[in-house]
């Protein structure tokens, strides 16, 4: 769904089934920005995204079916660029894009 | 006081200010209508009652979900999940909770995997310490194996719990471990033994006990192998124990060994048949080998050979 609503939009999409293979992933292709869900097994998006950083500064949007005041001063919530409500629109997706290849540093 | 009555109350209180403001109001015009605003204050009330305990059970309800998962969590049962109705800070929760459940749930099973990754290396590593023993001597050649195979299932048969059972797997695999520190020549010898001799083939039983005792996960099996010559009657050795003071587990190891020593070739004796055997066990009952594990060596051998000549037809 998300990835239709990107290819849509004009952008390459590389996906990866969990946090671990999404670290691998960056390694490799180094995208323009990554879209991490929040929670995932094993390996949270915000722990892959730490995992990433180390190497890359790419920009982050964090995708999440939780409330978005719930996650405030979470730790590791401060590195991302955007917060990405589920359901997404893409209204909502294209705002979330712009506000990190933006350069944003806080998130919405 | 709970969360349901202090919402419920909370609300009542907050909606009950503009019905009696209401009320009040209407009152002060004047008789004629004092009696239908009492009734509409009524009305308003009961409604306010109404809506208060429905709101203040929306909210109740999924924290009693959770709070009854929390506990079905607690008490071992990983994966348990409750239902999110709603896209609130409640259903967040629930969300978050249920994820919680299943991640703990995975890594219960990765450490269940491992330990038993683990316990099947230790396994492996006991096995090829008591092939050590079998080697020296070629009429004992798997005889540990078999010991421990005869006594997992007599212990099965008695009813015994996973702990007891993997007890009796390792004492069996290792009750003859002591014989490390018994002369080849001796285990060998066809003839009968010198006194010294006896002494030293005796003392396999306590020095095997030795062996394990500093090592944690086989500390279990200690006294299994060290009694495992105990006789029921109380004449046997090292401590010359009787009845039910000797260790179950060595009961069973030592009617285990009793079967395979008569089973098998050895250098003082041809190798007798089952229902040979099966006499000289009735000949122990009660002298050397305990009634009960009698009887369920008895009915395991009994399976084995039915199962050997195969199915009816």
């Amino acid at each position: 769904m998300l990835t239709d609503l990107l290819s849509e939009l004009g952008h390459a999409v590389v996906q990866a089934e969990n946090g671990a293979e999404a670290v691998a992933a960056c390694g490799r292709e180094q995208p323009d920005v990554l879209i991490l869900d929040f929670l995932m097994p094993r390996l949270s998006g915000l722990d892959a995204l730490r995992e990433i950083r180390r190497t890359q500064a790419v920009p982050a949007v964090l995708l999440t079916a939780i409330n978005g005041e719930s996650l405030r001063g979470l730790d590791g919530v401060e590195q991302v660029q955007a917060l990405l409500q589920k359901p997404v629109t893409r209204r909502a997706l294209e705002r979330a894009l712009d506000r990190a290849l933006a350069g944003g540093t806080r998130p919405r | 006081m709970n969360l349901f009555r202090s919402l419920a109350g909370l609300l009542l209180a907050v909606s009950l200010v503009p019905v009696a403001l209401l009320a009040w109001l209407l009152s002060r015009r004047g008789a004629d209508v004092a009696g239908p605003a009492l009734l509409a204050a009524l009305a308003a009330l009961v409604a306010a009652l109404l809506a208060s305990a429905l709101v203040a059970r929306r909210v109740t309800e999924p924290v009693r979900a959770l709070v009854r998962a929390a506990i079905e969590i607690a008490r071992g049962r990983f994966g348990r999940e409750v239902t999110a109705r709603t896209r609130d800070e409640l259903g967040d929760l629930a969300y978050t909770f249920n994820h919680m459940s299943r991640e703990l749930a995975s890594y219960d099973g990765e450490n269940k995997r491992l330990i038993a990754a683990l316990e099947r290396g230790y396994l492996d590593t006991i096995r090829s310490l008591a092939s050590a023993i079998d080697a020296k001597d070629p009429y004992t050649r798997g005889h540990s194996e078999r010991v421990a195979a005869l006594s997992v299932e007599i212990g099965r048969e008695l009813g015994l719990d996973a702990e007891p059972l993997k007890t009796l797997e390792y004492a069996g695999i290792l009750h003859d471990i002591g014989k490390i520190g018994v002369p080849e020549a001796v285990l060998r010898k066809p003839d009968k033994l010198t006194p010294e001799e006896r002494t030293l083939v005796k003392s396999h039983a306590p020095v095997g006990a030795e062996i394990v005792e500093g090592i944690e996960f086989l500390r279990s099996a200690e006294p299994a192998i060290r009694h495992h010559h105990e006789r029921w009657d109380g004449g046997g050795y090292p401590d010359g124990l009787a009845g039910e003071a000797i260790p179950l587990v060595a009961r069973i190891i030592n009617a285990a060994d009793t079967w395979d020593a008569c089973t098998s070739e050895r250098p003082y004796q041809r190798a007798y048949s089952a229902p040979e055997v099966v006499s000289i066990l009735d000949s122990l009952r009660g002298k050397q080998i305990d009634p009960a594990v009698h009887e369920a060596i008895l009915r395991v051998v009994e399976r084995r050979v039915a199962a050997l000549k195969g199915p009816k037809t």
